[in-house]
């Protein structure tokens, strides 16, 4: 998955894998290199105990009193650790009651020198021997040289160090994975803020907020500012658009009616012709005056439109309404305050004023209006005579041009139902609603 | 009828008040909003159309400002702006009615003849008292259904004082009404008037459908007749359609 806490999940697995075989292998090294030298200073303290229990007797020769080794598993007839005492001639001076897997032949070293070396011994296995090349000088200072070499069986220490590694590379990969947990619950916590960004630009894609949250995280509040700056200044781009649109559409209506009025007009003796081409032409501005104005106003994206309640709109709507057609006796508002939808107000005006002036023109005296949040939806009910059933789906799809009809019915209703669909929602006649006209506005469209 | 125009535009304003004084209404006319404003609360109107985008006062300050200084005319916007946000604030500002840019003459004249009834408590365009009836759309004026020929001036007699049924009718209040600044107003005039009136109406005497209040004025003293209300007629509208063959559209198509 291509996600910032994929990359980080699987960058931080790699590091740590490497970190802990790096490590693994260093501690592993180090400790055996230890371990090697720890034997080898305990061998070669043995040499110089053995050294030290070794004298000349009478007969110049050269023994070992065992009692005072150091060591006593020399003295015992144990497996695993040997010494012996060899003269230069090769002859065995002394040699110790145990034994070893494996004793390697002396090898010559000028006097005075250690040696110390890992014998891997295909029939025995491994063993590690310490030899030192010694000299006693005799009364007649007559040399006998020698050598000391002791040898030790390799298993205890490989095994004490394989018994180490286990440990440590299960230890390593325990905390390996532990910490692999934890980096995944860091980063989660880490990148919450980042989430948090992601679902409040869904909610105000979705009209669900105005602006992004000023409670972001100190690195992130630079991107949620310019990003705030960037929605309103695009808001308010577009409202200039459509404020200049607005300015020159209607500052081109005035002379249009002086125009169209101009064949009327008895002062002016305008010919018939003359006055039937002036019809059509003015007729023609005027249509296209609409169409653009319709054009704008369904080219403001709904992220850019404040969430706005369309009670109060309804009820200023009412009022006007019941100013202009006395003949409606009331229209009833069951609204519920804090629903919201995320359109322009001018839009908002526009869907609801042309479906209540219908209702008004064309309906009864008596009007309901409901909101239910819920379903993002209001109803709009008259006693009125209804739609024709058979004419429901053209009332709709009459398009946007205003002019597409003489008759003037179903026009606002076709408009309003273009701008609702603009902004993602739907308008639908209730053929089955028999006591007069049922209009449903639903601002998220219920087919999705 | 004096109505009063507010409109910037000269050549529509001339169209306006040439096609209103064709009907016999008395103009005040005025291209700016102070003047407007002006004229709109001191001259004797009853009813003014009044444009919003002017130079000076807009004409949604002159609708608030008439209305506060209690002018209870009827009152006509005249705009351009037509969303429903601002045909609501117009009405909201005290305006009765308003009339979209581009219009049909025709369509304005029937709306100012609608809120000329609507403002006397009519709904329909005929105003029938007992056996006169008055059609405010053909302007013919019918007695036991016999059209009786009236001069302009005669009509507009009669018509104010049937919308204003009820109401003591002095007589600077008629020739304020029925003439303009510029005319010679004269009361002697108006009494021929009234007198050839009650005898174009009521020859036989059975009618008498004017009253004379000695030092008062004028009544119409005829019973005025219920309406029948009939479903979805309303003022808004009704005179248009049928007459100019297209202002619902213009109505309509507000968007």
């Amino acid at each position: 998955m291509n996600t910032i806490s994929a990359r980080l999940n699987k960058a931080t697995a790699i590091v740590l894998a490497l970190f802990v075989l790096l490590t693994g292998l260093s501690i592993s090294y180090s400790v055996k290199q230890r371990a090697e030298t720890a034997l080898e200073d305990r061998l070669k303290g043995l040499i110089y105990g053995i050294l030290g229990a070794s004298d000349i007797d009478s007969n110049q020769q050269l023994f070992v009193n065992e009692a005072e080794i150091p060591e006593s598993r020399l003295n015992l007839s144990t497996n695993g650790l040997y010494a012996e005492i060899v003269a230069n001639t090769g002859e065995r001076i002394w040699q110790s009651k145990s034994t070893a897997g494996y004793i390697p032949k002396h090898t010559y070293t000028p006097i005075g020198q250690w040696l110390f070396e890992r014998i891997d011994s295909t029939s025995s296995g491994r063993a590690h021997r310490m030899q030192l090349s010694s000299v006693w000088v005799l009364e007649n200072d007559e040399e006998l040289p020698f050598f000391v070499q002791v040898v030790a069986d390799g298993d205890v220490l490989s095994g004490q160090l394989k018994r180490f590694d286990r440990t440590l590379w299960l230890t390593l990969l325990a905390s390996a994975i532990f910490l692999l947990l934890l980096q995944r619950w860091i980063l989660h916590k880490a990148l919450l803020p980042l989430r948090d960004i992601g679902k409040e630009l869904q909610n105000i894609e979705k009209g669900q907020s105005e602006a992004l949250s000023e409670h972001v995280v100190g690195e992130l509040k630079p991107l949620a500012n310019s990003i705030n700056t960037l929605i309103s200044s695009e808001r308010n781009r577009h409202e200039q658009y459509r404020h200049l649109l607005d300015d020159l559409a209607h500052s081109l209506k005035t002379p249009v009616s002086v125009l169209k009025n101009l064949p009327h007009n008895k002062t002016n003796q305008v010919s018939d012709a003359a006055g039937e081409i002036i019809k059509t032409e003015t007729l023609q501005i005027q249509d296209t005056i609409q169409r653009y104005l319709q054009r704008a106003a369904m080219r403001t994206p709904a992220y850019l439109a404040k969430p706005i309640s369309p009670a109060p709109i309804i009820t200023r709507l009412r009022n006007s309404l019941l100013k202009i057609y006395p003949q409606v006796e009331h229209i009833d508002l069951q609204l519920e305050q804090d629903f919201k939808v995320r359109i322009a107000d001018t839009d908002l005006y526009e869907i609801l004023g042309n479906v209540l002036d219908n209702a008004c023109k064309h309906g009864g005296r008596k009007i309901k209006v409901i909101s239910n949040a819920e379903n993002q939806s209001i109803v709009i009910e008259d006693n009125g005579a209804g739609f024709p059933p058979d004419q429901i789906a053209e009332l709709l799809d009459r398009g946007v041009r205003a002019d597409s009809s003489s008759e003037g019915e179903g026009i606002g209703l076709a408009s309003a139902s273009a701008l609702l669909t603009a902004y993602g929602g739907m308008l639908t006649l209730d053929a089955e609603f028999k006591q007069g006209a049922r209009v449903v506005l639903h601002f998220r469209d219920p087919t999705v | 009828m004096r109505a009063l125009i507010v409109e910037d535009d000269n050549t529509l304003r001339t169209q306006i008040e040439e096609a209103l004084r064709t009907e016999g209404y008395v103009i005040d006319a005025s291209d700016n909003g102070t003047e407007g404003s002006y004229l709109a609360t001191t001259m004797p109107l009853d009813i003014a159309i009044i444009d919003l985008g002017l130079p000076g006062t807009d004409g949604l300050q002159i609708i608030k400002t008439l209305r506060k200084k209690n002018c209870a005319y009827p009152v006509l916007i005249l705009t351009a702006r037509d969303t429903w946000q601002d045909k609501v604030e117009g009405l909201e500002a005290g305006a009765d009615d308003y009339l979209v840019k581009p219009f049909h003459m025709q369509e304005l004249q029937a709306r100012l003849r609608a809120l000329l009834r609507r403002s006397g408590g009519w709904s329909e365009s005929q105003l029938r008292f007992g056996r006169l009836l008055i059609d405010t759309r053909t302007q013919e004026v019918s007695v036991d259904d016999q059209i009786v020929s009236l001069t302009a001036y005669e009509y507009r007699v009669i018509a104010y004082l049937a919308v204003k049924a009820g109401e003591v009718i002095s007589k600077a209040d008629l020739l304020d009404h029925l003439y303009d600044e510029q005319s010679e107003r004269d009361p002697n005039v108006l009494e021929v008037f009234v007198r050839r009136l009650r005898q174009k109406l009521d020859p036989d005497k059975t009618l008498q459908p004017i009253e004379t209040l000695r030092g008062r004025g004028y009544r119409l003293a005829l019973l005025r007749e219920p309406e029948n209300n009939v479903a979805g007629v309303n003022a808004h509208n009704e005179d248009g359609d049928s007459q100019t063959g297209a202002p619902t559209t213009n109505h309509d198509t507000a968007k």
